[in-house]
């Protein structure tokens, strides 16, 4: 049994502190169910998941709950799904098997707000997905730990600086064309090498933008989707994987396990193979996390990324285009509202309403959504009708 | 039987002599420009264990007794944790200028005991810091070395009771103990000598005349042993007889030593430039600070794993042998039970590293980071196989390199719950 997305939506995402997890959920609620082409019940939903890593400690217990029952839906058996930064990316896995267990219709959602809080508060909270005992006591933030990681991938691999950097350049391009992306200003590569260091080799630009945002898409069983859309996407694939939370608990740190098995369970549910991706939506929280990616993934060898990227391959027009939404680096992170984030995009552009940004024939799609630093990955296959 | 190894962990900050001379006017700072270092990472405790560590190092064994002299500001929990020696084989003295030389001279009537005299400036007490060291001293009693022939104590109540006055010891103290070491000297000799006074340099002695006898001034007794034991390690010569003298509130004493045969000395002497803002912001923290909020880690928790955040201690799988660090139940390798196994040596290699800049660390090295700049942190290669993440300290990011020689040090992390955390940090070998 097939099982389709048959609406997506999703917020802007940027500062919206005011707006609370309610307002921003509901908003992204209210976006997806305009975007239906013919009819969609609430009163159909038969499950909820939704992605949320914390907002900031003050809605810990029963948010999905809160959620539902402020978008309409008081009834429907909801459940936070939470996995740090791959937390719906797994809510959507999760919607998914529900569909293939007999939930006709499901809702696979996300929502952060990072920006109500003082800065020592968030830099509190943002370090809790490692492992927390040993890394975080080390001193170490998330932008340094992949900044370990960076750093070796350039030891091991030769990588030069300027490749990191051409991943925010190309993104940042990318949202220029992104109405609900951050930050839509493009970057030189000058500014981008230029900038004030956080943790080097990464400097300013190379991280991810804290950000406010919600995220909703709505799945069905292919009998289902025939009464909502006259156009579903696919999900042709599903894979996911779990590795060991500090990287020192890693054989490898230049690569994340987790995307390598989540990648290869997808693949080979499908049938497909990374040749036959047109489009990627890979997890780049930092410029080194998109290169891990696509090498990951398998779009490329490792350590063969940064010349591609360099190359241009990974452009709107180059071979494999990645994150035509601005990725995580420039249309924003709200934690828990990426990964079903990363769908609504590949929604869009396989069923060619991407607008300006819009690749032409892309046919299918690839979401990449990792958590912490590679402890939790989910990768999705993607496919318009064909 | 003597002092056969011999390590001394002396780190000190260097601040510009026209900062120092704002801060302690002195006439007697003209020619001193080292302060001893206090601060986040570093206490009494901490410099005691890298001390005794090296030494067990050098030695290969532990000591059978410790002869361990030490100030208020000393954790003896921690240090017991921190370098494995049973409390009952550890005979504690408290630190002063006579406690510490007697502490040497019957841990040298041991074959197989050692010493350890620390003591470093609390940071508040603004006349003593100048002239306080911050320094672990520390020796093993072995076959041959440096034989310590005599212990002596003179003028046991006629020393005035306060230590440090506001321009150091009184005067008559000092005339009285240079008649001591006048009526003591023999031909051919070193002598050190305790001379505390702001009004005296710390190096020179004008008012010390005595003809064709070198002489060496100290403050405290821990600069003193600094002194002394460096002059064994940088100008060994077995024709000369070395005499250590010096005063508390106790009264005077003396040592005697017979150089005959040169020891094994480690001197780990680190020195830091400061400004004096920088210096003057430390000292008011001074590493006290209690952390208001940070990523929990309960105290439960945290020293639930003491054994691995003191002493490497690993675990073992029963089955395959495989070693784990930091130690968990299952093996990583073939899924058996782990047991505990040996703890790690202290070396390894930097495996990757990188800085953590200001404004971006977790909120609980706010402190850290605001006193002391910048830090880095990096993976480490343990010789033995695991990899660890870990604070790099004592060392610049300019410096580092993939796969340099790293070795672990002791170190505080940082307080909460109004308890010092303690554990592993690297530093350049």
């Amino acid at each position: 049994m097939r099982v389709a997305v048959v609406t997506a939506g999703q917020t802007k995402f940027g500062s919206f502190p005011g707006k609370g997890v309610k307002g921003l959920f509901v908003e992204a609620l209210h976006e997806a169910l305009s975007n239906v082409d013919k009819e969609l019940k609430l009163s159909d939903v038969k499950e909820a998941f939704i992605g949320n890593l914390g907002v900031g400690g003050a809605q810990l217990g029963n948010p999905a709950a809160l959620l539902v029952e402020q978008g309409g839906m008081p009834s429907v058996s909801a459940r936070r799904v939470e996995n740090a930064c791959a937390s719906s990316g797994f809510a959507f896995r999760d919607a998914y098997r529900a569909v293939k267990n007999g939930a006709d219709l499901v809702l696979a959602g996300g929502v952060e707000i990072m920006n109500d809080l003082s800065s020592a508060h968030q830099r509190y909270w943002l370090g809790v997905s490692g492992d927390t005992e040993w890394e975080r006591l080390a001193g170490a933030t998330f932008a340094g730990i992949y900044a370990l990681m960076a750093k070796r991938h350039m030891h091991e691999y030769g990588t030069p600086r300027e490749a990191l950097a051409m991943c925010a350049v190309k993104n940042h391009r990318n949202a220029v064309d992104n109405p609900v992306a951050q930050f839509r200003k493009a970057v030189s590569l000058d500014r981008v090498l230029n900038a004030p260091m956080v943790a080097p080799p990464l400097g300013l630009f190379d991280c991810c933008p804290t950000s406010d945002g919600a995220s909703v898409v709505f799945l069905a069983s292919e009998e289902k989707a025939k009464e909502i859309t006259d156009s579903p996407v696919w999900i042709l694939g599903s894979g996911a994987s779990s590795d060991y939370l500090a990287i020192h608990d890693r054989q490898s740190i230049t690569t994340l396990e987790a995307t390598r098995r989540a990648a290869k369970e997808a693949f080979s549910l499908s049938g497909l193979t990374p040749e036959k991706i047109d489009i990627a939506e890979v997890h780049d929280c930092f410029t080194i996390a998109e290169i891990l990616a696509i090498e990951d993934i398998g779009f490329y060898e490792k350590g063969k990324a940064a010349n591609a990227v360099l190359d241009g391959e990974t452009e709107r027009n180059g071979t494999i285009p990645i994150n035509m939404s601005g990725g995580l680096k420039a249309k924003g992170h709200p934690l828990g509202a990426t990964g079903t984030g990363q769908i609504v995009e590949l929604w869009k552009q396989l069923r060619n309403e991407a607008g300006k940004r819009q690749i032409s024939d892309a046919k299918i799609g690839l979401a990449h959504n990792v958590g912490g630093s590679g402890a939790t990955c989910a990768v999705h296959i993607l496919g318009g009708e064909m | 039987m003597g002092l056969t190894h011999l390590t001394i962990h002396y780190p000190r900050f260097k601040l510009s002599s026209a900062d120092l001379r704002a801060f302690y006017p002195s006439p007697a700072l003209s020619t001193y420009s080292y302060i001893g270092k206090f601060g986040i990472d570093e206490d009494a405790t901490t410099l005691a264990v890298n001390a005794f560590l090296d030494l067990v190092e050098t030695v290969g064994e532990m000591p059978k007794r410790l002869y361990l002299s030490t100030g208020k500001d000393f954790n003896s929990a921690v240090f017991l944790d921190a370098t494995g020696i049973n409390s009952s084989d550890v005979v504690h003295v408290p630190i002063g200028e006579v406690g510490s030389l007697q502490t040497i001279w019957e841990a040298s009537r041991n074959e197989g005991c050692a010493f350890l005299v620390v003591d470093s400036p609390r940071g508040k007490n603004e006349k003593v810091d100048a002239y306080c060291s911050a320094a672990a001293v520390t020796g093993f009693v072995g076959k041959g070395g440096v034989e310590i022939s005599s212990f002596d104590t003179f003028e046991s109540a006629s020393y005035s009771t306060s230590r440090y006055g506001s321009q150091g010891f009184d005067p008559a103290d000092e005339s009285m103990l240079i008649s001591t070491v006048k009526e003591h000297l023999v031909p051919n000799s070193i002598n050190f000598i305790n001379f505390s006074s702001l009004k005296q340099s710390s190096r020179m002695i004008p008012n010390l005349e005595i003809k064709g006898q070198k002489t060496n001034g100290f403050s405290g007794i821990t600069s003193g042993l600094v002194s002394l034991f460096s002059w064994l390690h940088l100008d060994f010569n077995s024709d000369v007889q070395l005499s250590i003298y010096a005063i508390d509130e106790n009264g005077g004493a003396s040592l005697s030593l017979q150089p005959s045969e040169k020891p094994i000395v480690i001197i780990n002497d680190r020195r830091k430039d400061i400004s004096l803002p920088t210096y003057l912001m430390q000292k008011e923290h001074a590493g006290n600070e209690s952390i208001p909020q940070g990523a929990f880690i309960s105290t439960p928790v945290y020293f639930s794993q003491k054994g691995a955040r003191y002493r490497l201690n690993t675990a073992k799988c029963k089955d395959c042998g495989f070693i784990h660090f930091p130690p968990r139940q299952i093996c990583k390798n073939c899924g058996s039970q782990t047991v505990s196994g040996k703890p790690l040596k202290r070396y390894g290699k930097l495996y990757t590293f990188t800085k953590i800049l200001k404004g971006a660390a977790p909120p609980e090295f706010d402190i850290q980071q605001a006193l002391e700049g910048d830090y880095c942190v990096g993976l480490v290669e343990f010789e033995e196989g695991p990899k660890v993440i870990s604070q790099l300290t004592d060392v610049e990011y300019e410096d580092l390199e993939v796969d340099m020689p790293m070795k672990m040090v002791f170190r505080k992390i940082y307080r909460q719950d109004e308890t010092d955390r303690y554990g592993y940090k690297f530093t350049c070998v």
